[in-house]
């Protein structure tokens, strides 16, 4: 492919990825959040073929078909069938407005941004700009996780900082050895599964899965 | 010039102003119209001062007064006398109308202190010496001060007395500190005092400069003495103190920053701070003035956001001046000084409608006016120029220095770290700009349009006299507007002569093929007159009727109150407002209920009210060593004369 | 010469094709929701009926009511002078990005005194709805549009841009085009009132913002205003095309250029129509209050375009 239209291809998966993350962040449906997060790792996987095909490295080709049966298959799927069961999960209530946590966001773009600047100038992978996109994935999840109440939507919050993880490792060094990313893989299936339990047993023990009636365990 | 037509200009400037404020002092009955109109003929030499800078250079005068503290000496160059003349055309309105305003003080004393003001600004403007700038300084803050004083607004008089002085100190501290480090005895031969001084020892008196003017323009926390002043102020100390002495703290406040200290490369972690200072004071005053109910207190707030643009786009130069090309600083900076100047106009004649408005209906809460447009045409058309100026719509002047701003807010990429602070200050003018827009329709609408809000009628028609003034500011607005990129190339070349920021014409060509007001007023106003002189030409009947008022006549109350105009971005910003809504009794009957909605002032109850306790606390330690017994006051003597001996032996 | 000729005919036909394009828009709106819908020459229709009939003005209103729609006919013609829309270089010396915002905000203010004027209830609430738009849409436009002068080298100057776009190749995919462009559509919604934000075709319901301030409007005035609203929505739709997409617009004044350009033009504003009537038929008008989420949404749309900019 040329050179110009992958790194525009890049480009745009990495900027279509954080704005899923910034739409995660505006919708209250949890279906909705299920289904950006698996529009996200849908953009991640072609990412992957992208960056694939044009440094010809064949591992990531294996990488991207798990991130597609594992991300944008499996884990949304399996965490669709719990919210139906768990039925009380379908509006997603945030702690903060929606301005608000959009404005936020956007600082956490630009705090991304200063804190990577210096680091993207070592790097001479032809994905390195996505360094500070990847950070600001990251941090956006991890904000959701602090904005949000029910367990599955801090679990979302989790998946997608892992997806930053990701698209990080990638810009910086095209992906680590294939062993250590089907762990991750591993983990990642394994943290759904656990929350998924967790929010079940949440909600038999409280009759809901929002985490801030956790608060009443101290007492 | 020679320095004999030099002493004559400045003679002839100053002396009848001097000999205004003696005539103001005498106790008869024609003392205010003879200061006043002694100092009519002050303001108008004062005007004269850049086309006669023009004609014959630097006007420079030491008076012959002898001093222990070194000669008394003034300099006029291009962008004194520039602002000189501006702020004289103000002045000279503001005074004619004062003559014939029933609100205005009647006494010659306030002609006086007009007088004594006019004076210092002129001196403190084209001061060349340390004393005397400092000298004229601490004279504009005490004839505003007197000038506002009246009835029983002491606390707002005395708030802006002791926040002024603050504010007053700090300026002599910096430029005390300057002098400690400069050469010459004149302000006009430091320069570049920064790379004598050193970063820190500069960077700290640029941030007395910026918080000692800051205080009289309203930069945020100083800002609380500011709305209340405005409304219990006369009128005419308002314009004169909105206008006249902001022009003087932002030149003197420029010609410091940019010439006396100069800036270097490595204070943008500063101009970042004062960027986020100003940027928050321009949010701040505009979401203020949305809410207001007096047309005053909104101009009040509204003279602050405009002077936080005018800060921002200072410190924006500091920041430019880390990397960016001087075509770029002298650009953003002829923005800054472009602002405040088209301020001082279209702010005079907004503060001079609202005062005849007043003179004309009795009424001070924008709430009772309404419908004055068809009762006086013409005067609602001056205020509409005021209104649009300051709603920076084309073609007038307002838009111009807008214009400039955000360009150079556009430009100025590639310089350290200014990729992401310059977009968010594109946000900053964007949505301050269009909130003051809004307040400026509020403003308009509810006092000009619609149906008179209270039964009380009009009591006089606004007179000839109150208008002519107004009218010769509504065409400087108009024509400031048209010619905006000559007066920017003459800002530029000032900009150049008094500071070292090298003259890069570059950028000043490329605004010359951006920004075309003419033409932009011309296709206007062609296409505006052509339509409706067509629809004369096929005229239709037209009928007047009621407002549809969907079968209930309507009454003075059934319109959109100001309160409920402003409601929906009350809702929208309720976070930044902090706003309760009060539930209370009605006075005049027992089942009614009335709602209220009271707005937070977070400056006040959480800095002011606690400085002021820990103030009165330390005053009680302070109180408890006054007994009253001599003896004891004698003992406070030895321990302070012990301590002073000692102090000098061993240091 | 040549250039004040092209210039003139390329704001008539815009003029004379606003309300063909409206047409269009109410028809194509219609057709979704499986009504038959109004021929596409309606509005022409309706602003020559206005024009005929007679006015009646609300005793309240002032000298100024009756001036307001001239200005705003007289701003949005001066727009259509300045915005490329057939060929690229038409208004160099004056057409300018940031002045083209400000003569936005002169219409909306124009408008807002209007509805004022009358002291009816309706005025007010529109005028008040209005302003509290303006005010959250101001920062995106403005961003948007520097995100746009940005990517083009820095001129703000409207007929350096689509050269400019062109010469970047295959620049497509730029996310900070693509950012922008979707913020820039956002703001034409809010500015043109249209579905998420108000809804145009209802009269005398609570919840109308822009008719709202037309109400007592009548004859020759409210046809100006109807027309302008129109040549409005047509400006914004051919600055998406020409500035954000330039690709097809002449850049020189040969007549073949000039074809292809009046061509891919009209098809680009076209799209956009349909685009627009596709979000009406879809989605319903928000609560007032949920409007500021999408216009936050705007905004930070266009300020990662500013970021990506920088970034990528």
């Amino acid at each position: 492919m040329d050179v110009v239209i992958s790194g525009n291809l890049i480009d745009l998966c990495v900027v279509a990825m954080l704005l899923l993350s910034m739409l995660a962040m505006t919708t209250t449906r949890i279906a909705q959040l299920l289904n950006a997060f698996a529009v996200q790792s849908l953009f991640l996987a072609f990412l992957a073929f992208v960056v694939a095909d044009s440094t010809g490295r064949s591992e990531l080709y294996v990488l991207g078909a798990i991130t597609l049966a594992v991300k944008v298959a499996g884990i949304p799927w399996a965490m669709k069938n719990t919210a139906v069961r768990l039925h009380a999960g379908r509006e997603v209530d945030s702690t903060m407005g929606i301005p608000g946590s959009l404005l936020i966001s956007a600082a956490l773009i630009i705090v991304a941004y200063l804190v990577t600047e210096p680091l993207m100038a070592t790097v001479d992978t032809i994905t390195r700009n996505c360094l500070a996109m990847s950070m600001s994935v990251i941090l956006i999840g991890l904000f959701m996780m602090v904005t949000r109440r029910k367990a599955m939507t801090e679990a979302v919050g989790l998946l997608m900082m892992e997806n930053g993880l990701f698209l990080g490792i990638m810009s910086i060094s095209y992906g680590m050895p294939l062993v250590v990313e089907i762990g991750i893989f591993f983990d990642v299936l394994m943290v759904a599964v656990i929350i998924g339990i967790f929010a079940l047993r949440i909600s038999r023990a409280f009759d809901t899965i929002d985490t801030s009636v956790l608060r009443r365990l101290k007492e | 010039m020679f320095p004999v037509y030099d002493g004559l200009y400045l003679s002839l400037m100053l002396v009848p102003a001097v000999f205004g404020v003696v005539v103001g002092a005498v106790p008869s009955k024609h003392a205010k119209a003879a200061s006043a109109s002694l100092c009519g003929w002050s303001a108008l030499m004062g005007a004269l001062a850049y086309p006669l800078f023009l004609y014959g250079g630097t006007v420079s005068y030491t008076f012959p007064v002898p001093s222990a503290w070194g000669p008394y000496s003034v300099l006029m160059d291009d962008l004194s006398s520039m602002i000189v003349s501006i702020s004289s055309v103000v002045f000279l309105a503001v005074l004619s109308h004062m003559m014939r305003s029933a609100s205005a003080p009647r006494n010659g004393k306030y002609a006086s202190l007009a007088c004594t003001l006019f004076i210092a600004c002129v001196l403190a403007m084209c001061a060349d010496t340390v004393m005397l700038l400092l000298m004229a300084w601490e004279t504009v803050t005490l004839a505003t001060f007197l000038m506002s004083l009246r009835g029983k607004n002491g606390t707002a008089a005395w708030k802006f007395f002791v926040i002024a002085h603050v504010g007053g100190l700090m300026v002599i501290c910096s430029f005390l500190a300057m002098a400690s480090y400069a050469d010459g005895q004149t302000l006009s031969s430091w320069s570049d005092l920064s790379t004598v001084m050193g970063v820190p020892a500069s960077c700290g008196v640029i941030v007395l400069l910026f918080v000692g003017f800051g205080t009289k323009l309203g930069l945020i926390p100083f800002h609380v003495w500011m709305p209340d002043l405005y409304s219990s102020a006369p009128t005419h100390t308002s314009a004169l103190m909105s206008t006249v002495s902001s022009n003087v703290a932002v030149l003197v406040l420029f010609k410091s920053v940019f010439g006396y200290v100069g800036v270097s490369d490595e204070m943008y972690v500063l101009a970042v701070i004062l960027m986020a200072a100003s940027s928050f004071t321009a949010i701040w005053g505009a979401l203020e003035s949305l809410v207001q109910t007096e047309p005053k207190r909104i101009l009040a707030y509204s003279s602050m956001e405009n002077m936080a643009l005018v800060l921002l786009c200072f410190s924006l130069g500091m920041l430019f001046s880390d990397g960016g090309s001087p075509g770029l600083i002298t650009m953003v900076l002829v923005a800054g000084l472009f602002h405040a100047l088209n301020h001082s106009v279209f702010k005079s004649l907004m503060m001079l409608t609202v005062g005849s408005a007043e003179d004309c209906t009795g009424e001070t809460a924008m709430e009772r006016m309404g419908g004055l447009a068809k009762l006086m045409p013409a005067f609602s058309i001056v205020s509409l120029v005021a209104v649009l100026s300051m709603a920076a719509v084309p073609p007038f002047n307002g838009f111009a220095s807008e214009w400039l701003m955000v360009q150079s807010l556009m430009g100025g990429e590639g310089i350290h770290m200014t990729e992401i602070i310059l977009p968010l200050g594109v946000a900053v003018v964007g949505i301050s700009g269009m909130m003051a827009a809004v307040s400026y329709a509020r403003l308009y609408g509810f006092m000009f349009l619609g149906r008179p809000r209270s039964e009380r009628r009009v009591s006089k028609m606004i007179g000839a006299s109150s208008l002519a003034p107004m009218v010769l500011l509504a065409l400087l607005c108009f024509a400031m507007g048209i010619f905006a990129t000559d007066i920017m190339g003459r800002l530029a070349g000032g900009i150049g002569a008094s500071t070292t920021i090298p003259s890069d014409d570059s950028y000043m060509a490329h605004l010359a093929g951006t920004l075309n007001v003419p033409m932009l007023a011309g296709i206007l106003l062609v296409s505006v007159f052509a339509v409706s002189g067509l629809s004369r030409v096929f005229r239709k009947k037209s009928t007047r009727s009621p407002t549809w008022d969907c079968g209930t006549p309507l009454t003075e109350e059934m319109q959109y109150s100001s309160v409920g105009f402003s409601q929906p971005l009350v809702r929208v910003f309720h976070p930044l407002y902090g706003d309760v809504m009060e539930l209370s009794d009605d006075e005049s009957s027992k089942d009614c209920k009335r709602y209220s909605i009271r707005f937070a002032e977070p400056f006040a109850e959480r800095l002011y009210v606690p400085l002021s306790n820990l103030v009165m606390k330390g005053a009680k330690y302070v109180g408890r060593t006054q007994n009253g017994n001599i003896q004891s006051y004698f003992g406070y003597i030895l321990i302070v004369l012990v301590t002073l001996l000692v102090a000098v032996r061993f240091i | 010469m040549t250039c004040v000729i092209l210039s003139l005919s390329q704001a008539a036909l815009m003029i004379a094709l606003s309300p063909l394009f409206a047409g269009i828009l109410r028809k194509t709106k219609a057709r979704m929701q499986h009504r038959v819908g109004s021929s596409v020459f309606q509005p022409y229709r309706d602003v020559a009926k206005l024009f005929r009939k007679s006015e009646t003005v609300s005793k309240d209103a002032s000298w100024l009511f009756r001036f307001i729609p001239y200005v705003c006919f007289g701003s949005m013609v001066l727009l259509s002078l300045m915005t490329p829309f057939v060929l690229a270089d038409v208004a160099a010396p004056y057409g300018d990005l940031i002045s083209m915002v400000y003569i936005f905000t002169l219409y909306r203010f124009m408008m807002v005194l209007g509805g004022l004027e009358g002291g009816s209830v309706f005025g007010g609430m529109g005028s008040s709805r209005e302003m509290m738009m303006s005010v959250l849409i101001e920062p995106s436009l403005l961003l948007s549009l520097m995100a746009l002068s940005g990517l083009t080298g820095g001129s703000t100057v409207m007929s350096d841009i689509p050269p400019a776009l062109i010469g970047m190749g295959v620049i497509v995919l730029a996310p900070a085009l693509v950012l922008a462009a979707s913020s820039f559509f956002i703001t034409l919604l809010a500015e043109n009132a249209r579905v998420p934000f108000d809804n145009p075709s209802t009269h005398l319901e609570l919840t109308m913002v822009h008719e709202g301030m037309l109400i007592e409007y009548s004859g020759r005035g409210l046809g100006l205003m109807e027309l302008s609203s129109m040549m409005r929505i047509m400006i914004f739709a051919s600055m998406i095309g020409a500035l954000f997409f330039p690709w097809g617009i002449a850049l020189t004044s040969s007549p073949a250029d000039l074809a292809v350009g009046v061509a891919s033009m009209l098809l680009k504003v076209l799209m956009i129509m349909l685009a627009i009537a596709a979000i009406e038929s879809y989605l319903a008008k928000y609560r007032l209050f949920r409007l500021p989420n999408l216009l936050t949404a705007s905004f930070a749309l266009s300020l990662l375009a500013m970021i990506s900019l920088y970034i990528l």
